[in-house]
C-alpha cells in the first residue's frame, strides 16, 4: 500500500517543498484565524488564501478558483476552503 | 522524523486533525499542497473533489475508476494512482510513496456530489499505521511518530508501556 522512502535517498528539492509547505501552513492559518469573519459576511462561499491574502471567494468553487486563476494565483499552491453556516459532517453524506 | 499535524477549528463542528503534505503524481506530473484530514474511519488515503479541482487535475487522464468506498450515507468510485507524499516538519524531512492512492471519481448525483463537495481528502489508515500517534487537542498538537528512524528502517512496531495512574 506504500512505501516510506529515505529522504535522503532521492533527489526530491526538500529546500523548495520545505519553503512551499511553510507558505501553505501560514495561508491554512491565516484562513483558520479569518473564518468566523468571512463566514458572517460570505456564508456558504468558497476561500482561496495565497502568500496570506484572501484572493478570491465566491458561491461556486469553480467560481473561485477562475476568479483566483485570472490574478494569476497557482490555485495548486493556496489554502481552499469551503465557509459552511451548517455544520459540516465529515462522515456522513445524504443520498 | 515526526510527522506534524495541527487541530484545525472550523467554527461550528469539533476540532479535527488536519497534516499538510505536498502531493504529487508522477505520472501526471500534476503535485500541489493538501490539507487532509487524518481520518481513522477511512483505510486509504484519497482525494477529494475540491483538492482534485485545486490541483489541476483532468480526470480524462486517469485510468478508470477501479474502486468503491463505501461509507454510511453511500459509496463513492475512486481512480487508483501512484502518488509521493512529502512531509516537512522542523528539521523532519518525511516521503511516502504510495501505490494505491484514490482520487474520487466524477459524482453523477447532484445531491451527492454537493454534500461530498466540502469534505476534505482523507488520510487513511494505512498512512496512520506507519507510526504511533500523539494527539493533543488542548494544545492543538498531532503528530505522527514513525516506526523508522534515518530513512525506512523499521525499527519497532511495539506501542510503548502506557503509564499507570497512582492510587
Amino acid at each position: 500500500m506504500g512505501t516510506v522512502i529515505d529522504p535522503l535517498s532521492n533527489d526530491a528539492d526538500w529546500a523548495l517543498i520545505a519553503d512551499i509547505l511553510d507558505q501553505f501552513k501560514r495561508d491554512t492559518f491565516y484562513l483558520n484565524n479569518h473564518r468566523g469573519e468571512w463566514m458572517g459576511e460570505h456564508p456558504d462561499h468558497w476561500a482561496i488564501v495565497f502568500k496570506e491574502e484572501l484572493v478570491s471567494i465566491s458561491p461556486t468553487l469553480e467560481e473561485a478558483i477562475c476568479a483566483a486563476e485570472g490574478k494569476g494565483i497557482p490555485c495548486n499552491l493556496a489554502a481552499v476552503e469551503y465557509l459552511s453556516s451548517k455544520p459540516h459532517d465529515l462522515i456522513l453524506w445524504r443520498r | 522524523m515526526n510527522i506534524e499535524g495541527w487541530y484545525k477549528d472550523r467554527g461550528n463542528a469539533p476540532l479535527a486533525p488536519f497534516v499538510r503534505a505536498v502531493v504529487k503524481l508522477p505520472r501526471l506530473n500534476i503535485w500541489g499542497n493538501v490539507d487532509f484530514l487524518l481520518d481513522s474511519g477511512a483505510d486509504s488515503c484519497s482525494l477529494h473533489p475540491y483538492d482534485i479541482r485545486s490541483l489541476g487535475l483532468d480526470r480524462s487522464t486517469l485510468e478508470p475508476p477501479s474502486v468503491t468506498g463505501r461509507g454510511i450515507g453511500g459509496e463513492l468510485q475512486y481512480h487508483i494512482e501512484e502518488a509521493e507524499l512529502y512531509f516537512v516538519g522542523g528539521n523532519d524531512r518525511t516521503l511516502w510513496r504510495c501505490d494505491e492512492f484514490r482520487i474520487c471519481a466524477e459524482i453523477t448525483d447532484p445531491a451527492v456530489a454537493d454534500a461530498v463537495e466540502g469534505i476534505p481528502s482523507p488520510l487513511g489508515r494505512n498512512f496512520q499505521n506507519l507510526g504511533l500517534t500523539v494527539a493533543n487537542p488542548d494544545k492543538g498538537q498531532y503528530a505522527i511518530l514513525p516506526y523508522w528512524i534515518n530513512g525506512y528502517e523499521i525499527l519497532s512496531r511495539e506501542p510503548p508501556a502506557i503509564p499507570r495512574r497512582q492510587r
